[in-house]
């Protein structure tokens, strides 16, 4: 019967003692033959033969003989370490970098592009939206979404849902800010989330004017609500309006467009744009994204083509007007994983790439060092080989070594890897989706084991191979200490420098590349100063403020009381703040110029803004031409504008434009055209985004053309954020239910702006950074030791004369040669490979020559530095203690 | 290079089949220890057949855990314990089909073997 393998130590125990009976046994035999005790134990073991050879044969019966000799390799190798303990550092240092940097960023490649989204049967989920021409963006209003409802045939459910808006919950104390979204009563349907507690919204409280419902997400109902089951049916208070909570959202659920969502309420979008009240007709478009699960065996094309046939339809019934604006609507339709995670992917490839980079320099390194152990370990093999080791049982001894130290690196690279996993929590840009499922969980556990386990392979083959070549003969005739390795582990030592140099020289590159994008993003000018200056919205609510007038009063009054709060140098408010992408486009007629042609679509566009006086010095936007809107252009005079220099670009190629008028009217609470009288030039501002192209942009006065939803903006004399009580303090003595959110600098904002550019460059520059390391310590590691193998040579050359310039050159020579090879092989890989990456860049060619100028100079000086030290060292070699070596 | 073990594995492997049966069946008679095993091979066979201890205890360890053989230890009045094998119901079945496997070769070889013979003698 097979014994458990625990139990070997005392079977081994009992074999020995049925050993030893067999042998008392034919010894008492013998003696009974009349022979002497001496000579009956020597019969008795003669007649036995070798009994350690069966005693161990014995044992390769019992079946576990391949554990008991893996055991016994560990703990070999476990004295070999331990018996070099520097040596033992440095390896298990190199290996837990590289493996710890591959753990750290597969965990997140693992959370955002692997995972399946937390949603039921995620790969039938789809993202639609539909790309306006005339518009130059995405835009999918209600009128679409009630006839995907109806008429699709490709959707087994579809939800429309808003972005993330901000909302004032109050009466659980302080007021406070929550994220919420507008959702249809089919939008947790369609995902296939169930609250934990209570239940979804019901299509009458989905209804225009129904039931105002709530579902809270988890960490709310945990933080506001201490997790009491009797929430629901409790009656909140959102933005001033109650709400009944109906429901907790599950723990792990997770909102779209990565953003959270603290607190979802049901859409009641109309089916209609158009609504007539008080017999005026208002056109409210309400920017809606769709979500939606296909039916099995729908495909991504045909829901393109149905949802167009749809939008056709739909936009035939439309006014004129409507229809100018909205036509030529396309259907864009993707997977949900590739709408969340599209534009991250990319980078996270490159990281993912870049880190496996690393782990490849960081095991020809740790190969270049155990072939320089193997050297010294020669006569062990070569030992081993004559008391009859096989080749591979020793190949298997060294493998399980190399294994062994591999894991140890692994074990060390997950610890690095947990405090990566903190910093890239902390330094991660926002904008990547679903970053915070990234953890040690058991997929990155078994990728780091088998990472590690092939890690160890890979090196360990090096001096396996170098062990298959050892010739018992030659190495035990040398005797001496000087055996030195062979020249194939020398070729090998000398292969795997110039690999380590090529693959850092790519890594390099890349991140030479990110880094520059980033300088060429961040030197753009965003066109106005953003040192300084403090910013916080303020949502005025419709049901208290229903007129303009109201509106209008509420922001000049604030304005007014900030302007003299002390350490203010000046302060406005503006219906749209750089950078943030939120204004609003409407078609313009240009007095004088031909009108929009009906035909080809093709309409003069601006986007819109407005803002109070005090605005442009505040944000030091500067004047070009004519004059700034202020004071005199009040709620009845003429409408003034002033725009920007792209729309005197785009519109006024040959013309003043000051004195020029011209009709805009689409904005969403306008109504019909109004005529607008240019008044100066300003400079252009980026409003979409650093890297974004600046559109013509008019900017009209807040006091002609109230908004409700309006950003302060403060130029302070003082730390910005030192001023934030204050400005709550005068918007509470104004309106003291009225919430500031959404507080910042504007420095913050630009910050925000090139995080990602920034959390790239930064990464791959410290993967570049560890790579040369390593890359450096491997050829000082590979030139010391030719040096310390050649000792005898440089004693004879300094003896005859060798001048120290000679010897010098000599070494430096054979290391920079190794390193043009290992830079000339970078070069030919980094051409093909920064392709690949061009998506991430900013501003700079793939092939960018001052790039690749600089990094091959920079590899050379390394290379370089790095062979300093050997070479000064054999220009030191004593030529008589150099020749008595031996 | 060619290890000890290696050379005695290749010695096994001619021996191998022969010698687990010729331990069967001198179980057959009866329980016994390494010892006593060997020394009844050896006599019965006409002080022929000399088992290798080296091919006998892995031998018999292999049959154990097969479950053909069993083992225990008893104590004995010579001093110390001996290691006492018995034949298991499936070893006796094992013996059966092996004797049988036995037999069919060894009138295959006389088959072969005999011919010859005859044609040398006329």
């Amino acid at each position: 019967m097979r014994f458990p393998f625990w139990r070997r130590g005392r079977r081994n125990e009992e074999l020995g003692e049925e050993v030893q009976a067999h042998l008392t046994l034919a010894e008492r035999e013998a003696m009974e033959a009349g022979q002497s005790p001496k000579d009956a134990r020597h019969a008795a073991r003669r007649e036995f033969g070798n009994v350690g050879v069966a005693e161990e044969v014995t044992r390769d019966a019992w079946g576990w003989r391949w554990i008991a000799e893996m055991l016994q390799d560990v703990r070999y190798g476990a004295r070999n370490m331990l018996r070099t303990p520097g040596f033992t550092a440095v390896t298990i240092l190199t290996l837990a970098l590289g493996i710890g940097a591959n753990t750290a960023i597969f965990s997140v490649v693992n959370a955002v592009l692997f995972r399946a989204l937390p949603y039921r049967d995620a790969g039938r989920l789809v993202w639609a939206t539909n790309f306006v021409k005339g518009q130059g963006q995405n835009l999918v209003f209600a009128d679409e979404y009630a006839g995907y409802r109806t008429q699709n045939h490709v959707f087994e459910n579809v939800a429309a849902y808003s972005a993330a808006a901000e909302y004032t919950l109050t009466g659980t104390g302080t007021p406070e800010r929550l994220r919420g979204a507008m959702v249809t009563e089919s939008f947790l349907n369609v995902l296939g989330v169930t609250p934990q507690l209570g239940r979804n919204f019901l299509p009458e409280e989905d209804r225009p004017v129904g039931a105002k419902a709530a579902l809270l997400s988890d960490a709310v109902w945990r933080a506001n609500f201490a997790a009491d089951s009797k929430v629901i049916g409790r009656v909140i208070a959102l933005d001033d309006m109650p709400y009944t909570v109906v429901g907790v959202l599950p723990r792990d659920f997770e909102f779209l467009d990565n953003t959270s969502a603290d607190v979802l309420v049901p859409f009641q979008l109309s089916d209609s744009s158009i609504q007539s009240s008080n017999g005026q007709v208002r056109v409210m478009i309400q920017p809606l994204s769709i979500v939606a699960r296909l039916r099995p065996g729908a495909t991504i094309a045909g829901t393109v083509n149905e949802l167009d046939a749809i939008n056709k339809r739909v936009i035939e019934g439309l006014p004129g007007n409507l229809k100018r604006l909205l036509g030529e609507a396309q259907a864009q339709v993707f997977l949900l994983h590739d709408h969340e995670v599209g534009n991250v992917r990319p980078a996270l490839l490159v990281l993912l790439g870049a880190v496996g980079f690393v782990l490849l320099i960081a095991c020809a390194n740790v190969a270049n060092l155990q072939l320089a152990r193997a050297a010294a370990r020669e006569k062990e093999v070569a030992i081993r080989g004559a008391l009859g080791a096989g080749r591979w049982r020793m190949a298997r001894l060294l493998l399980t070594e190399s294994s062994a130290v591999a894991l140890a690196g692994g074990v060390a690279g997950l610890l690095l890897a947990a405090w990566a996993i903190r910093l890239i929590h902390r330094f991660a840009p926002a904008d990547i989706p679903h970053l915070q499922a990234a953890r040690l969980d058991l997929r990155v556990l078994v990728f780091t084991l088998a990472v590690s386990l092939l890690t160890g392979i890979l090196f360990g083959l090096a001096p396996v191979i170098a062990a298959f070549r050892v010739s018992l003969n030659n190495t035990l005739k040398e005797g001496g200490s000087q055996s030195g390795t062979g020249a194939g582990a020398r070729r090998a030592q000398r292969v795997l420098m110039v690999a380590e140099i090529a693959l850092s020289f790519a890594l390099f590159i890349g991140a030479g590349l990110l880094v520059k994008s980033f300088h060429q993003l961040t030197a753009i000018q965003p066109g106005f100063d953003p040192h300084g200056v403090l910013t916080a919205r303020i949502a005025l609510p419709l049901d208290q403020y229903q007129t303009v007038d109201q509106q209008r009063s509420f922001f000049q009054q604030l304005v007014e009381r900030l302007q003299v709060l002390p350490g203010v140098a000046s302060a406005g408010a503006t219906a749209s703040i750089p950078l943030r992408g939120n204004s609003m486009v409407s078609t313009i007629q240009i007095e004088g110029q031909a009108p929009m042609d009906q035909a080809t679509m093709n309409v003069s566009t601006a986007s819109t803004n407005a803002v109070t006086p005090g605005y442009f010095a505040a944000l030091r936007v500067p004047l070009i031409e004519g004059r700034l809107l202020d004071e005199r252009d009040g709620a009845n005079a003429p409408n003034a504008v002033v725009v920007n220099q792209a729309f005197v670009r785009r519109y006024f190629e040959k013309e003043d434009p000051i004195g020029k008028r011209f009709s805009m009217g689409m904005g969403p609470f306008t109504h019909g055209p109004k005529t607008w009288t240019i008044v100066g030039v300003i400079g252009d501002t980026k409003q979409e985004g650093l890297a974004s192209e600046v559109m013509p942009e008019a900017t009209a006065s807040a006091l002609q053309w109230p908004r409700f939803m309006m950003t302060l903006v403060l130029r302070t004399s003082v730390d910005p954020v030192s001023l934030v009580s204050a400005v709550r303090k005068q918007v509470s003595d104004l309106d003291k239910n009225l919430p500031v959110y959404g507080v910042q600098t504007m420095e913050d904002v630009l910050s925000r702006e090139v995080a990602s550019q920034r959390f790239n460059a930064g990464a791959l520059a410290g993967f570049a950074g560890l790579a040369v390391l390593l890359a450096a310590v491997g050829i000082y590691g590979v030139m010391a030791y030719a040096v310390s193998q050649r000792t005898r040579e440089m004693g004879v050359r300094i003896a005859l004369g060798a001048e120290t310039g000679n010897v010098l050159r000599m070494i430096l020579g054979q290391g920079l040669r190794l390193a043009a090879i290992g830079v000339g092989l970078g070069l030919a890989a980094s051409f093909g490979l920064t392709r690949l990456m061009s998506g991430l860049l900013f501003g700079v060619k793939p092939s960018d020559p001052e790039t690749f100028v600089l990094v091959t100079g920079a590899l050379f000086v390394v290379a370089l530095a790095a062979c300093c030290i050997p070479a000064w060292r054999a220009t030191r070699v004593d030529p008589v203690i150099a020749l008595r070596y031996e | 290079m060619s290890s000890p073990k290696e050379r005695y594995q290749n010695r096994t492997e001619i021996l191998q089949g022969t010698l687990d049966m010729l331990i069967l069946q001198t179980l057959q008679w009866g329980p016994r220890h390494g010892y006593a095993l060997s020394k009844a091979i050896r006599t019965n066979s006409g002080e022929i057949l000399k088992v290798d201890t080296g091919s006998l205890y892995p031998a018999l360890h292999r049959l154990e855990r097969k479950g053909w053989i069993a083992a225990e230890w008893k104590a004995s009045e010579v001093g110390p314990r001996l290691r006492v094998y018995r034949l298991t119901k499936s070893g006796r079945k094992q013996l059966v089909s092996e004797r049988s496997r036995w037999e069919r070769m060894t009138a295959a070889i006389a088959g072969i073997m005999n011919p010859e013979k005859k044609e040398s003698e006329t």
